[in-house]
């Protein structure tokens, strides 16, 4: 008898504030781990702020994370590690946004500007 | 922020000056008794008193000017390096209406459980009722005092189309100078402002605008049904967020209307963190919403869609 087949539905989490979004990964790709080792960083980091508004704003982790950077291009692909319950994504300008323990893949904001036929990161 | 690198300069150069007097008093000190008053005893000694009188002036100011030429450089070195002067950041608050909370520690100090002198050091400042802003470092804090007039809009952002936003006190020539200019919060320039609130700004110069929150709150005078209308964009797709139920629509510019190469694509969406609505460039190979939507963070179609908890 034929076995019906079976698909299996993914469903991602992710966290939006603005121009960041925190997306939820099981882990962190070995060639970065393996640099942070290497290099014995410290990775610890409180208040961590994912990225700075041109007006003075931040982007920010409210308690203690890993960072966990690779090393050529920081901005291209950096995770952080949650390590606390109560940790939040916190703006001056935003609601804040809980975000449980876990692994993430920090993403940015991109768009296209026409006039300069370039793909750019979102300024705010 | 301006006004914090604005105010935090400004001290800077004061803390400077403190500084840089303390060690020059000390050195002065230094060099009047090992310098000046052995080399002057020596003068008196070959010279008499009476000639010592008359020339005591000139002299003294003479031996002065050169030792104090001599060292001023090097205090000045002396200082640059002094550790004292980095700056670790602790916290800050800014705005009016932060203080609040210290009304509990106020009650639990009359109810006798709390009682601390430390904290009551840093509780001083804002129990006088007129700070703007505080940065704490970890030798130094930063304190701005209240501006002379703040309007806001009704989100309680620092925000206004007819006047600066913060006025501050001082003189005729600074303070039209210093005075901050916000649309709904977002700070602009002068000149800038200026142009946004009299409608001298062109639909070109919105669209190229680099910064999103300077072009969101410009847009906000400006409206973006007004920039839809003027350049006669065209909705060729809409998707409707099944999550939040927001519209995410996708308009198409002739590029005839912009004397460009290629016609212009661009989605208008609501930011759920805030409710604002944006405008936001999209390649001209997509021609959909909901996968401009996903294109914008690097997600596939299925990723964007697949999402189950987009917290806001």
């Amino acid at each position: 008898m034929k076995k019906a087949a079976t698909t299996t539905k993914y469903y991602s989490y992710y966290y939006r504030q603005e121009d960041i979004l925190l997306e939820r990964i099981y882990e962190i790709p070995k060639q970065i781990i393996n640099h942070h080792h290497q290099q014995q960083q410290q990775q610890t980091q409180d208040n961590y702020i994912i990225a700075h508004g041109e007006s003075g704003n931040q982007h920010r982790m409210s308690k203690h994370v890993l960072i966990f950077e690779k090393p050529e291009n920081k901005e291209e692909e950096r995770y952080v590690q949650v390590l606390s319950q109560d940790t939040y994504l916190v703006h001056q300008e935003h609601k804040s946004i809980h975000i449980p323990q876990g692994i993430y893949k920090i993403r940015r904001e991109r768009e296209y500007n026409a006039f300069e036929s370039a793909i750019r990161q979102v300024q705010d | 922020m301006i006004i914090f690198v604005n105010l935090s300069q400004t001290l800077l150069a004061q803390i400077g000056e403190q500084e840089r007097t303390r060690v020059w008093d000390k050195v002065r000190e230094q060099i009047r008794d090992h310098v000046v008053e052995p080399v002057w005893r020596q003068i008196i000694e070959h010279v008499g008193t009476q000639v010592m009188e008359q020339v005591e002036g000139q002299v003294k100011a003479r031996v002065w000017e050169q030792v104090e030429n001599q060292v001023r450089g090097q205090v000045l070195e002396q200082v640059k390096k002094n550790k004292k002067l980095k700056f670790k950041f602790i916290e800050q608050y800014f705005g009016l209406g932060f203080e609040y909370w210290l009304s509990f520690y106020e009650y639990f100090k009359k109810i006798g459980i709390v009682e601390d002198e430390e904290f009551e050091k840093y509780v001083r400042p804002y129990k006088t009722g007129k700070i703007w802003s505080i940065q704490y470092f970890e030798n130094f804090v930063f304190i701005c005092r209240l501006p002379k007039k703040v309007n806001r809009d009704s989100s309680n952002s620092l925000h206004s189309t007819t006047e600066a936003a913060v006025q501050w006190y001082g003189s005729d020539y600074l303070a039209g100078k210093r005075d901050l200019h916000f649309i709904h919060g977002v700070y602009f320039e002068r000149e800038e402002w200026k142009k946004i609130v009299n409608n001298k700004i062109s639909v070109i110069e919105l669209l190229k605008m680099k910064n999103k929150e300077k072009q969101r709150a410009a847009l906000s005078i400006y409206s973006i049904e007004k920039l839809i209308e003027e350049l006669d964009a065209k909705e060729i797709d809409i998707y409707k967020n099944p999550r939040d139920g927001n519209k995410i629509i996708l308009y198409e510019i002739n590029k005839k209307k912009v004397d460009l190469g290629e016609n212009l694509l661009y989605l208008k969406y609501k930011e759920p963190s805030s409710d604002r609505i944006y405008i936001s460039g999209i390649p001209p190979f997509i021609k959909k919403a909901n996968k401009a939507m996903a294109w914008k963070f690097g997600l596939t179609v299925e990723e964007y869609e697949n999402q189950i908890e987009m917290e806001t």
